[in-house]
């Protein structure tokens, strides 16, 4: 088998071939943004875009590719120098550290003694000094030719640089049209988006969305296929296979690093069976999303791990009467936290309730707590829901009036033969299918049948902890549907279970 | 059918080249499309006097002065974005500096300025960066080095002073006002001191939000009364819609027919060139059929998207920013009023309609409101005397934002 290097952490490790074997969604993005690296570099005009988007969404997978593509066009090479401020190992302070980053960038590409020498003369002059004769040098250095700037991370970079040293690089670039820019940044940030900022509405902003079901299966799917894994690739083809993966991009909420992680725990075997693989990728995923913790305010953790323990939509007047903030402070917080892409928030009238944005970081920093027990129930139930088996086809072909014959009901309820005397494996699936029956009179809103039958199966189930997820989603809509559609109902459930009752009712969130 | 236009195409008897979008970058001269006759009118001008030139943000200020920068074979011109300049100093560091790098025989031209800054210093000065003593003494240095420009053979010198505004804002606030009045005080000086220096002050803040601080700061002078103040519109909206169909090239964008769509977006923004960028960049990225409608939907989206890609928040902000605290409610109930109306109109009925908003004491500081908010072209008069948004997208924002729409 030909295995492939595929970095899960570090997408700039990767050889331009497997950047490309495993590129998917973003193929219009990335031709534009050559197209324009290619008029800036050919041409006077010079673009500047920033890809903003939630780490791991696939921003230095993207930065890499283009990196190579224009390594790639010759036409351009005599035009064009290169710099890549990599999102580790840089800290700019000022606009001329700035400058000898950018500096750092051009010899790591050309490896260019003569201007080595040059540069390291900077450094005996005062920094008044050395930062006029810095921009003088690159520009008698670029001559002609346009500099490529790769910047991860430019949130933080601006930081360093401050009002002054954004002022003194939008002069810079306003001056001289020497220099294209590709950029990213986790969020948006004040640097861009305050207008008293010079460099308000600088530039083309494009936000990063996640992987859609079908993307995320693409890019499964590539990569086995780079791997050499057929069986696996066979796998993916079918609907089984894309029934597999939606449970993952469930917890995973699109993120394409969490995909890469789970690339690397499939077989055909462990795609099909699952818990194993997700339990796996929990693992694996726990020190990325602890790393995560340390890129925001320790105020921020508080309520991010808050909304972890809770495992639920929050008001912002709960968090902020459990984390002793104020409720402003809250607000804020949580405004920054939902532009970095860690929680979502949901309006309920007036009011904003928030929670974590992937399901899966949740589980990561609460699995040590129940150990696992949680994430394995809530797999092997979306695992079981998410199969598109024969019962469905059975229950939809059923004559519309044979829902309200309790007869019938009751049969479904009492007849299995195998409850409740069986092994847990089947309770699980006995859930399922008496689920898919409630569904169908959720859909109907036939709610004192509902009623009905949520009380009989607590009564049957709830000893059970494969009905404990079943049973919560029945109660969630029986309370919706009480309420009058109530949607205050939902906000008892995870997102993931929530987006199930959503579809009963064909419900759109807010 | 679906129509590809290609690499080029006439409209109007146009011809037209394709471009890509770049909305908010810096655009090569030749893509400045619908500006050649303010070019010429800013050239006819500067024949005679210097330029105040103005406009609102994102109109294209900074485009056309680089390309009259970059067009300008024959004369001596020298672009500077000041916005890095916080200090009458670094002011002066700049000019010399820019001038040394547009003149290569640099070093000579700025004898003079060299060989007083040597007297002033006591020793001689090598680096690019002046010594200390240019803080006190950087007005006569100011003038040794527009002195040594001036009096090289080659005719009039143009300075296009991008954001000198902002400098001086922050000058003021470095170094306090009276040293930002020195400044403009001494630049007007320089102006009738040597007829053939011509200076285009622009800038993303109006000149008058910096003018109106340092009087009450108690500054007299009229400091740009020998400018000329001239205004940059919106393009003509069949200069908006050429724009509108080269960028359609330019992307490749598949539509039935690229005038209609052209033409859609140049109404749709009011001929804003900016605006016609981003809708443009939008349909690139479009999955699915354009038509005129796609176009309004665009824009529609645009004015309340949470993301603001119009940058259109920066009209409510930059009152909050610019104006005293206590005119800013002034500002936001006259805007507020106008923002519900489908016709201009009056100064008589826009106090009436404000005072059942808000209690009136002073007709006066209305009257001074309407004007400020006219100079920041946010409103215009139209010649029967009657008042209304200057750009009804704008208007649309306004209202949207604001929640008037109902």
């Amino acid at each position: 088998m030909n295995k492939a290097f595929l970095s899960r952490f570090t997408p700039s490790l990767m050889s331009p071939e497997m950047l490309e074997a495993i590129f998917v969604q973003r193929e219009k993005l990335a031709q534009r943004t050559v197209d324009q690296i290619r008029d800036s570099v050919l041409t006077q005009t010079k673009h500047y875009s920033l890809l903003v988007g939630p780490r791991g969404i696939g921003k230095t997978h993207f930065v890499s590719l283009i990196y190579y593509r224009i390594k790639k066009l010759e036409e351009l090479q005599s035009r064009l120098v290169i710099s890549w401020l990599h999102e580790d190992g840089y800290a700019i302070g000022s606009f001329l550290d700035l400058l000898l980053q950018i500096f750092q960038g051009i010899f790591e590409e050309n490896k260019d003694k003569a201007l080595q020498e040059k540069v390291k003369a900077i450094y005996s002059l005062s920094p008044q000094e050395a930062e006029a004769v810095a921009l003088r040098l690159l520009k008698e250095y670029l001559d002609k030719c346009t500099l490529l700037l790769l910047i991860e991370n430019l949130d933080e970079v601006f930081k360093g640089l401050s009002e002054e040293g954004q002022q003194k690089l939008r002069s810079a670039l306003q001056e001289n049209s020497f220099c294209t820019i590709l950029a990213t940044s986790p969020a948006l940030f004040n640097g861009v988006a305050s207008q008293t900022l010079p460099f308000y509405g600088f530039f083309r902003i494009q936000h990063l969305e996640g992987l859609s079901l079908e993307e995320a299966t693409n890019l499964l799917l590539k990569i086995a296929e780079a791997q050499g894994n057929e069986d696996l690739s066979k796998f993916l083809a079918t609907g089984l296979g894309e029934d597999r993966v939606r449970v993952v991009h469930e917890l995973a909420g699109g993120s394409h690093r969490v995909f890469v992680v789970f690339s690397q725990f499939l077989t055909e075997k462990t795609l099909d069976e699952l818990v194993n693989a997700v339990m796996e990728i929990l693992d694996d995923l726990t020190p990325y999303y602890q790393a995560r913790m340390s890129y925001v305010s320790p105020q921020q953790r508080k309520i991010i791990d808050f909304l972890a323990s809770r495992g639920r939509p929050v008001p912002v007047k709960e968090i902020a009467q459990y984390c002793f903030i104020t409720n402003q402070t809250t607000s804020s917080q949580l405004k920054d936290l939902q532009e970095k892409g860690y929680v979502s928030s949901e309006s309920l009238g007036r009011e904003s309730w928030y929670e974590l944005r992937e399901p899966l970081m949740r589980h990561c920093l609460e699995v040590k707590k129940n150990r696992g027990e949680s994430v394995r129930l809530l797999v092997s139930f979306l695992r079981g829901w998410y199969t598109r088996d024969e019962l469905e086809g059975k229950i939809k072909g059923l004559p519309e009036n044979s829902f309200s014959d309790r007869e019938y009901l009751q049969k479904m309820a009492y007849g299995w033969d195998i409850f409740p005397q069986n092994p847990s494996a089947s309770l699980g699936m006995i859930a399922k299918k008496i689920l898919k029956i409630f569904e169908d009179l959720a859909s109907k809103e036939a709610l004192l049948e509902m009623v009905y039958w949520q009380s009989v199966w607590t009564e049957l189930g709830e000893k059970h902890d494969e009905f404990q997820i079943p049973l919560r989603l029945m109660n969630a809509a029986v309370q919706f549907l009480k309420g009058n559609r109530n949607k205050r109902a939902l906000m008892e459930l995870p997102i993931e279970e929530r987006r199930i009752v959503r579809e009963w009712f064909k419900e759109k969130p807010k | 059918m679906k129509t590809n236009l290609g690499g080029t195409g006439t409209l109007n008897a146009v011809v037209l080249q394709a471009m890509k979008t770049n909305p908010g970058g810096s655009l090569s001269p030749s893509e400045v499309v619908g500006r050649d006759a303010l070019i010429k009118q800013l050239w006819r001008a500067l024949e005679k006097q210097s330029v105040v030139l103005s406009a609102e943000r994102r109109m294209g200020k900074t485009s056309i002065i680089k390309k009259m920068h970059a067009e300008s074979a024959g004369k001596l011109t020298v672009y500077q974005d000041l916005e890095k300049v916080g200090t009458p100093r670094e002011f002066v560091e700049s000019i010399v500096e820019s001038v040394e790098e547009r003149l290569s025989t640099g070093k000579r031209v700025a004898e003079g300025f060299r060989s007083l800054l040597q007297n002033l210093h006591g020793a001689e000065v090598s680096g690019i960066k002046l010594p200390e003593v240019a803080d006190r003494e950087w007005k006569v240095l100011l003038v040794a080095i527009i002195k040594d420009l001036v009096a090289k053979p080659g005719g009039t010198v143009y300075f296009f002073w991008d954001e000198l505004p902002l400098m001086l804002y922050k000058i003021q606030k470095n170094s306090g006002e009276t040293v930002a009045m020195e400044i403009l005080d001494t630049l007007r000086s320089l102006r009738q001191t040597y007829p053939l220096l011509r200076m285009v002050y622009t800038g993303s803040i109006g000149l008058h939000n910096v003018l109106t601080s340092l009087k009450r700061a108690g500054y007299a002078n009229a400091p740009i009364n020998d400018m000329k103040k001239i205004d940059v519109p919106a393009l003509q909206l069949i200069d908006a819609e050429n724009l509108a169909l080269q960028l359609i090239m330019g992307e490749n964008i598949q539509v039935a027919d690229p005038q209609i769509i052209a033409k859609t977006i140049a109404q749709s923004v009011d001929g804003i060139a900016f605006y016609v960028q981003h809708v443009v960049d939008r349909l690139a990225n479009w999955q699915g059929t354009i038509e005129a409608k796609t176009i309004k939907d665009i824009v529609s989206n645009y004015l309340c998207d949470a993301q603001d890609p119009l940058d259109m928040r920066y009209f409510q902000e930059r009152i909050k920013t610019y104006y005293l605290r206590e005119e800013v409610s002034l500002a936001y109930g006259l805007l507020d009023i106008l923002s519900t109306e489908t016709v201009a109109i009056s100064f008589g009925n826009l106090a009436n309609k404000l005072a059942s908003r808000m209690a009136i004491h002073d007709l006066e500081a209305i009257r001074s409101m309407v004007e400020l908010l006219q100079l920041d072209h946010y409103i215009q008069q139209n010649p029967e005397g009657n008042y209304a948004f200057r750009f009804p997208l704008i208007q649309r924002y306004w209202k949207l934002n604001r929640g008037l729409s109902h």
